[in-house]
């Protein structure tokens, strides 16, 4: 570390804060004091933050803080917290496993009847007349009863 | 591999809580946001988030810098009410030691307000240094900046805390 006498003012308030956090030793601090001469405002600055009270106690120790009905309640809520994503991972894991083989299945299955059904591939018939084959429209039935009539 | 991490967590609540609550109320001292809303936040996101957790960091400081994003976004989203409240500082919930004297109280309660009165910048630092006990490495890890850099913010903190408490009547600065 270069002498305190060589260094900038931002320099000195980096030791300054080293001096107020006891890191100087005593010829340190001197030798610190004697650099503070030639920059009376950090002088005055060092000497007021030397003055400044030991903050350290001033919110009691860490122990008057516990609560545990506090920390019982957040441990309930990550209880709660692992409910929702046990729920989440098993509808995750159920979709990605079933519902992909069930997709799987459907297509081979309507892969394996069109196969055999070479009507329907050939587009002879169409699914409907596949599936109703004796069935007629109502309406198909309407129009050919007119279209006698007019011819009569 | 995350729930070993999980129970983990769970079963330091009770050693973390009381030092982040304390760390939590001189940091929040004065705002209108409560410490115990915080803290539960923090450990919630923390939980969901604990495979994120790096062991390069402590429990502790993770936890710290999760509390305090929350705290400055809780600030942000307030911004529009009085950020600082104007509750005078014999009204801040004080929690003394039964042998604290009338003396000693008082100049617990001008501290108290003169660091509550610092910019966040500042004052997070002076929190983390002199009320909790960090490192300043330990500090950079939270806040990202560089110890050189903290050094010189917690000279301007201390510089200002002076002031402060000079202006409150505090002869002997």
């Amino acid at each position: 570390m270069k002498p305190y006498n060589n260094m900038k003012p931002e320099e000195l308030e980096v030791i300054i804060n080293d001096a107020a956090d006891g890191l100087l030793s005593r010829d340190e601090r001197k030798e610190l004091e004697k650099t503070l001469e030639t920059h009376p405002e950090l002088l005055q600055d060092y000497r007021s933050i030397m003055k400044l009270p030991d903050m350290k106690n001033i919110y009691g120790k860490a122990a008057s803080y516990s609560n545990p009905q506090q920390a019982h309640n957040i441990l309930h809520l990550l209880d709660k917290e692992d409910e929702k994503t046990t729920f989440y991972n098993t509808t995750v894991v159920w979709f990605r496993k079933y519902a992909i083989a069930a997709s799987l299945l459907i297509l081979a299955l309507t892969s394996i009847f069109y196969v055999t059904q070479p009507e329907l591939l050939n587009g002879d018939i169409t699914l409907e007349e596949f599936y109703y084959p004796d069935e007629e429209l109502e309406s198909e039935n309407y129009a050919t009863y007119l279209d006698e009539w007019f011819e009569q | 591999m995350d729930s070993h991490k999980k129970e983990e967590f769970k079963r330091s609540i009770s050693e973390l809580y009381p030092r982040l609550h304390r760390a939590m109320s001189a940091y929040l001292a004065g705002s209108s946001v409560e410490a115990e809303d915080i803290l539960q936040e923090t450990f919630l996101k923390a939980y969901r988030n604990i495979n994120t957790f790096q062991n390069q960091s402590t429990l502790y400081t993770w936890l710290y810098s999760i509390a305090r994003n929350l705290a400055i976004d809780e600030f942000r989203k307030r911004k529009h009410e009085k950020m600082r409240s104007s509750t005078p500082v014999d009204e801040f919930e004080l929690a003394y030691d039964n042998e604290t004297t009338d003396n000693k109280r008082e100049e617990i309660q001008l501290l108290r307000k003169a660091i509550a009165e610092l910019p966040e910048l500042l004052r997070s630092i002076v929190v983390m240094k002199t009320i909790d006990g960090m490192t300043y490495p330990e500090i950079s890890e939270i806040t990202g900046v560089n110890e050189q850099t903290l050094k010189n913010r917690m000279f301007r903190a201390r510089k200002e805390l002076a002031h402060t408490l000079k202006r409150m009547g505090v002869n002997e600065l």
